[in-house]
């Protein structure tokens, strides 16, 4: 038989710890804490092919509907799709800024990921790729997703057969393991 | 880069839950709304690094029952916390039952910005699918024996039954004094309440004073 200690709560400090996820029952959960000067973490997301920016204020809740793909800049390189919502949190406390991400994994349609890249010039579809995070983790979805950003930046579909526009490096979830060129695109977008 | 496809009106006049906190938008958060896959609701409450005081209930502490007997969640500003599912949990002074939900809540306190009297205080519990649910239940105040339990099927039935499945659950419960006697240790338990003040008769409005 096999048993699990009894959980009664999770107590999560934002913007503390080392801004690595966590799993916390039925929740993924990210927070980091920044400096009020440094560049937003600003969602952007497409609906209806429209691209929709988050307003950048001091307080803001945004919820991302489950399936719509959305990029948050300097976080991560590239449009993330998640089969349930994921809810965004702007918080500006003094000088400091503290960022929160929720996403519930407890919704049936959750587990299959998608991340990808659209052209910024055409809006073109240029490369995804899925990943089962039901199945596989967080961790083995942020290695998969650096692992596609490079595929990405090494092809030929960078370069939008469309309009001809080159879209700007991917680049994975953690800085640390960025190579210059990554560095720079987290920078840009 | 992406901004030459941005739209050219505001923001909220395209989605109009773009932004929860905003002014115009948070006021409809002070009940629950259902939106996407969570249930939300936001209060706005006196927020510090040390504790959190409702405007109309007072100090907010609130409470789990665990096999260790009663922790206090102690919220406060900044700190996340995650009550998973099947957790009995309550806030004293606020809501007068144990609250078994199946589904995971989170409780969020941001604290006022500047110039502002109250912060955010945001909650956020899954929705329930069609065979999850959630329980108002009593506990043996002296031993912690379950006393009583009403079981609401929200998954099947819909969120919206909730406030009746309340008021039907205290009614039953407040009705029949064997209920709220403790098979275990025969404590008699005080009256159960809801949440909202301005229902309480007066035997309901001292046993929120009481518990």
């Amino acid at each position: 038989m096999v048993s699990s200690s009894y959980v009664p709560g999770y107590d999560i400090y934002l913007g503390e710890g080392d801004g690595d996820w966590q799993e916390a029952s039925r929740y993924h959960v990210w927070t980091k804490r920044y400096p009020v000067t440094a560049a937003p973490l600003s969602v952007i997301e497409r609906r209806d092919g429209k691209v929709l920016r988050a307003p950048d204020i001091t307080r803001v809740m945004h919820r991302i509907p489950a399936g719509t793909p959305y990029h948050i800049e300097h976080l991560f390189g590239f449009w993330r799709t998640t089969g349930s919502d994921t809810l965004f949190i702007r918080a500006e406390v003094e000088s400091e800024v503290y960022y929160t991400l929720v996403v519930g994994t407890h919704s049936e349609a959750f587990g299959i990921e998608t991340i990808g890249w659209f052209c910024p010039g055409c809006n073109a579809e240029l490369r995804t790729a899925t990943f089962d995070l039901a199945r596989f983790g967080l961790e083995r979805f942020w290695t998969f997703a650096l692992e596609q950003a490079r595929a990405f930046n090494a092809s030929a579909e960078r370069t939008c057969s469309g309009c001809g526009n080159v879209h700007p490096y991917a680049y994975g979830w953690e800085p640390s393991a960025d190579v210059p060129p990554e560095a720079e695109a987290r920078a840009q977008w | 880069m992406f901004a030459v496809f941005g739209i050219d009106q505001p923001i909220e006049q395209i989605v109009n839950d773009w932004d929860f906190l905003d002014e115009k938008v948070v006021k409809k958060f002070t009940t629950w709304q259902q939106v996407g896959g969570n249930i939300i609701g936001i209060r706005r409450r006196q927020i510090t690094l040390t504790e959190i005081i409702d405007p109309k209930k007072g100090h907010f502490n609130s409470v789990s029952l665990t096999p260790d007997g009663l922790i206090s969640k102690n919220h406060k500003a900044l700190k996340m916390h995650i009550t998973p599912g099947g957790v009995p949990h309550r806030v004293e002074h606020s809501f007068g039952f144990w609250h078994v939900n199946d589904m995971d809540e989170i409780y969020l306190p941001i604290p006022a910005r500047a110039g502002e009297q109250y912060g955010h205080f945001i909650v956020v519990m899954q929705k329930p699918t069609e065979k999850e649910g959630e329980s108002f239940a009593w506990y043996c105040e002296r031993c912690y024996t379950l006393v009583h339990e009403h079981y609401f099927a929200t998954g099947k039935i819909g969120f919206s039954g909730l406030y009746h499945a309340e008021r039907e659950a205290i009614g039953t419960y407040n009705a029949d004094p064997d209920l709220r006697r403790c098979p275990e240790c025969g404590h008699d338990n005080p009256l159960a309440y809801c949440a909202n003040p301005v229902k309480d008769t007066p035997e309901q409005a001292e046993a929120r004073r009481q518990w």
